[in-house]
Parts: C-alpha cells; structure tokens; sequence
C-alpha cells in the first residue's frame, strides 16, 4: 500500500513541479498592466491551439518584464515572435524542436527568408538550432544576407558539424573587431573549411575584392 | 628586465578617486605586507619585514602603475624598491597592435647595493587567434649610480598561447651595453682589462659618481648577454599560482655561474574577494646591466587588495570589453558552472531563459573571477550579464541576437 503510493507520488512529481512552474511564470505575467497581460495570453492560447511552443513566447515576455520595457512593446515583440515562430515552422516542418524553432524565428527576424530555412532543412535531417543561430549573428554584425545564407548553406551542406560554426563565429567575430569588413571576413574565414566553402567571388551577394595596387 | 618582487604582502585596503567618464578605465590599489628572506653568496642572509602599497590605472589606450616598498631591516624603516611603469597601446588593426612602455624604478638590495633605472621599449604585438600571440621589440634602459658607461640596447620577442586554461609565455631577450669593468672582478676581467686600454678621461669622472671609490684599474668592454625565460600563469577557483624558470646565454665574463639557470614561482590563495594570502620563492638570476648579483629568497605575506568603481561615471565603450572571459561547464549533476573574468566591478549578474529572466547575483572567487552555478538543460539558451547595475549585455565569446528592446543576447550553446 504504502509502496504503491510512493510510486504514484514519484510518477506525479514531475507533473506537478511542471505545473508549478507554469504557475509561477504564469504569475509573472501579472507585472503587466491588465490589457498587455489579457494581449500576451491570447498569444499563448494561439500558440497552444496550433501546436507551437509556448516556451519562448512566455521567456520574451519575462524578458521584457526584465529589462524594464514599455508594455506595449513587449506585446508587440511577443507578437513578432509568435509570427516568427509559426513561419519557422511551415518551412522546417512539424517535427522541428523547440530549439530549432526559435533558432529559425531569429533567422527569420534578422532577415533570412523562409525559402533559405526550407532548404536548410531538407539538407540534413540534424538540428539547425547552431547553423541558424551562427546565421542570424553574422547578419546582425553586418554581413551581406545573401553572403551570410549561401555561405552557412554551403558549409551545412559540405556536411559541417556544431563546432565548426561557432569555430567559424568565433573567426569572423575576431576579424570584425579588429577592423576586417563583415562580409570579408566571413569569406576568408569560410576558405579554413575548403572541402565545405564556396568558390570565392561565386557567391551570390559575394562582395567585390579588394582592388589590389603595386607598390 | 623588470626586477621580480621578492617579497610577499600583508596589505591593507586604500580608497582611490578614478577620473570622471572612465568607466572602462579601471583603478585598482593594495597594500601588501610580509615578511622576505633573501640569501646571495658570500653574503649574510637577510630578513625584512616589508610593507608595499601599489595602484594602477587601466584604460583603453594604455596604463600607469606605481608601487614602492619600506623595508624594516636593522631596526629602522628604508625606503627601497619603487616602480613607475606606463604603457600606450594602439588600436589592434588586423590583430596587430603596438605599445609603448616606459619605465623608472629604483632597485634595493642594501645600502650599499641600490640604483635607478628609467627605460623605455617600443613593442608590435601580432595576435594570433585568441588563444595566443608573438611580439618584438626593442629598447633603451639607463641605468644609474652603477658602473654601465652606456645605455642598454635591449631587444627581444616572445610568444605567448593557453593551455587547458593556463597561460604559458616565452620571452627572449638580449641586453647590450658598455660595461665598466674592474680588473679584480674576475680572472677573466683582468686579463681583459690588462689588455685593454685605460678608460678614457672624461668618463672617469662620470664613473667617480657610480661609485664612492674610482678604481684605477677599471676599462671599458662591450658586454652582451641573453635571457631565454618561460613562464607560466595557472588561475583555477581562488588559486592564481605563477612559476618561471630562464636560461641566460653570453660570456663567462658576463654571466657568471650563479646566474646560468634560475626558476621561481608564486602562489596566490583568495580567501575571499579581498583577502590573499601569498607564498613564493626561488632563485632571482643577476643583472649586471645594474651591477645587482643573484640571490635567493622566499617570502610569504598576505594581501589585501582593492578595485572601487566610482558612481556616476559616464561609459565612453561598451563595458563587455572588459569582460575578458566567459565559460560555461556542464557538470554530471545537470547544474551548468558559468565563470567570467572581469576586473574592476563590485557585482556581476546574470539573467536567461534558464532563470526565467530573473538576475542572479554572481560570487566572486578572487581577483577577478566570478561564477554561479544553474540548472540548465542541454542546447541553446539566451544569456545576459550585467555589471554594476549597468545594462544588460551579451557575454563575450557567443553568438549575439538582437532582442528587441534595444539591446541583444547572448546565444549560449550546452553541450554535455
């Protein structure tokens, strides 16, 4: 009997703390003004009712608590995410995880459009999750769209692994801060990898090389 | 060559002002006290008790320190070693940057044995990756109150990379000057000077002021010696421990015996975030270019050191900079360890999807390290740091992602 119940308790445990942790993020919520907070839970509810994660919506939220931002604009950066999300979606499929979805959403919000993640999918089976996040850094420090996706394809397609990405991050990153233009950077960085990398200059959105004078 | 400290310290906390608009600057002070035990051959061993007090200040584009030192030795206080050193450094263009060093400082062995020196280098650093890096350089040092008729050439490079999270360097360095020999300085220093010619006019005024006693048996020779030293820097939790060991290359007429080979180290224990207790020791090699022998010491002292940040100081860079390091460790518990080194800040904070954006206040372990521990579940997870109530910024060493609110994180990737 008593044996019984420690196994029912243990079994409904971690239900239990799940739900407490819902709660209490949940609870949070309530450091919104009543219309920001009623706008944030019809989001969650949408995102419940097509199936899509709730997890990121609710951690934008708590950030935006966190960082002192206006009401409205947490509600309107929720909502952005929640588009994102299902956008990333329909291109990576039913089965994409949560980290993979909101890799894609920030990809998708740095400007990397749909048809790139479809083809990032249908490259590999693996995760995205580390590609696409390399992806939307790259954009963000100023590389060319087109240059960054079509290089990062490349690689994901050359069969490159976690590591290599953020080794290649961590080479551009470096180049940038010491002066190197972005796109630049990332095609030299790129040619470390020359099974993987693409051809210079055939790239689309490659930029031009530098013009080369005698001394 | 920069003379190393033989002696540990007992120190107390100094307030400091740091100049207005320079956040990023930092101002760091102790005052350390101890107690030093030091041999040379043929000489007494001596102990002092000894009491330091040093700051610093560090910005973007260079660095100045001071330190002096009082030694309690024959029942009276002495002013003895003191060090000036600055530093400019260029922007890093293509991983390479430039420096310029300059140095006075007064070298104290005991009364009888004591100089200055100023001396000033020029170096190019080339970074390699950010896992190392080689430089060159060259300069002139002026030495004073010793028999050196000239400057020193000193010329050098070295290297310097991380391994399994220490810091290991070599340094090559050659030293070039005109010595003032005496012929009773060694077997070799007589033949020389027996040969040689006398010691021109005008300089043996110059030499009377080096010594209380002109020698009549002194002249010149073109001395030449180099120094192959390797060094290495290991900080784990509250424990820095550094150890050097060198070679020194050159004539028997230059380099004697004693200072052939040498090694030392130091160890550092953080008994909190002000509070060290220092050890160290070994064999300190002779430098003739300011007419000081080698010697033998061991100290052992503690430290209390100091890093205010003034309040009200406008950031003229983004503060992440001096964020020098970030780690995370994934340990078999499930928990993540996260370390950062950063110097020059009172409270470190952290905050992520992890901690359902809630800051946690970081622990200081030691000088500059600080670290927490979190649950957090393999993947990718959104981090920000906050220093001093500052903003909130994105880690060092990560991918970054816009976050909406005028500012990015940080994209932490957990692998097990």
């Amino acid at each position: 009997m008593l044996g019984a119940l420690l196994v029912t308790l243990w079994a409904a445990a971690p239900a239990a703390a799940q739900d407490y942790e819902s709660l209490n993020r949940t609870d949070q919520l309530a450091r919104l003004d009543p219309g920001s907070r009623s706008a944030i839970e019809s989001i969650l509810d949408s995102a419940r009712a097509s199936g899509l994660p709730t997890e990121p919506l609710l951690s934008k939220t708590l950030e935006g608590i966190s960082k002192r931002a206006d009401n409205r604009r947490i509600v309107s950066k929720v909502r952005e995410v929640y588009v994102a999300l299902r956008e990333a979606r329909l291109a990576l499929g039913a089965n994409a995880s949560k980290d993979e979805l909101s890799a894609a959403a920030g990809a998708l919000q740095a400007g990397v459009p749909a048809t790139m993640l479809a083809r990032f999918r249908s490259a590999h089976a693996k995760s995205v999750t580390v590609p696409l996040v390399v992806l939307a850094d790259l954009i963000t420090r100023g590389v060319p769209r087109d240059t960054a996706s079509n290089t990062i394809m490349q690689l994901w397609q050359g069969g490159a692994a976690d590591g290599d990405f953020l080794g290649l991050w961590r080479g551009v990153e470096r180049d940038i801060v010491s002066g190197a233009p972005p796109a630049m950077a990332l095609m030299q960085r790129a040619r470390e990898y020359p099974l993987r990398a693409p051809p210079a200059g055939r790239a689309p959105g490659n930029p031009p090389q530098p013009e080369t004078t005698s001394p | 060559m920069p003379l190393r400290k033989p002696y540990a310290a007992l120190s107390l906390a100094l307030s400091l002002l740091a100049p207005r608009g320079a956040a990023l600057a930092q101002v760091a002070s102790q005052v350390e006290a101890g107690a030093s035990l030091t041999t040379r051959d043929a000489v007494v061993p001596a102990s002092v008790f000894t009491v330091t007090p040093g700051l610093s200040y560090s910005g973007e584009y260079g660095s100045v320190s001071a330190r002096g030192a009082m030694w309690y030795a024959d029942q009276q206080w002495q002013l003895a070693d003191g060090a000036l050193h600055g530093t400019l450094v260029s922007p890093t263009i293509y991983g390479v940057r430039a420096e310029l060093l300059g140095n006075a400082s007064r070298a104290f062995y005991d009364r009888e044995l004591q100089n200055d020196q100023v001396d000033l280098q020029t170096r190019i650093h080339l970074l390699l990756k950010e896992k190392g890096g080689i430089w060159i350089g060259g300069g002139l040092a002026r030495p004073w109150r010793v028999a050196v008729a000239s400057s020193v050439d000193v010329r050098g490079g070295g290297a310097w990379t991380t391994l399994y999270g220490a810091t290991v360097s070599g340094n090559f360095t050659n030293f070039y000057f005109t010595k003032v020999a005496q012929s009773t300085d060694t077997a070799e220093s007589a033949q020389f000077c027996g040969a040689s010619t006398a010691i021109a006019p005008a300089n043996l005024a110059r030499i009377a002021s080096f010594s209380r006693e002109a020698p009549r048996t002194d002249c010149h020779r073109q001395s030449q010696f180099s120094d192959l030293e390797a060094s290495v820097h290991y900080a784990v939790k509250f424990l820095e421990i550094t150890a050097q060991s060198g070679m020194r290359f050159g004539s028997a007429f230059d380099v004697g015996v004693s200072s052939r080979h040498w090694a030392a180290g130091t160890a550092t224990a953080w008994l909190n975030d002000r509070v060290a207790a220092i050890a160290g020791g070994g064999r300190q090699p002779s430098n003739p270019a300011r007419g000081l022998p080698a010697r033998n010491y061991f100290s052992l002292g503690m430290m209390l050191a100091y890093w205010p940040i003034p309040k009200g100081t406008v950031p003229v860079e983004p503060i992440t900079a001096s964020v020098r390091s970030f780690d995370a460790h994934a340990l078999k518990s499930g928990d993540v360890r996260i370390t950062l080194r950063v110097g020059g800040v009172e409270r470190v904070e952290l905050m992520g999807d992890f901690t359902d954006w809630s800051a946690l206040v970081m622990t200081r372990r030691g000088r500059d390290l600080w670290e927490i521990t979190v649950p957090m579940n393999l993947g990718v997870h959104q981090i920000n740091v906050r220093l001093d109530d500052g903003p909130w910024l994105p880690p060092p060493g990560m991918p970054t992602r816009k976050d909406g609110f005028n500012g990015e994180v940080g994209m932490l990737v957990v692998n097990p």
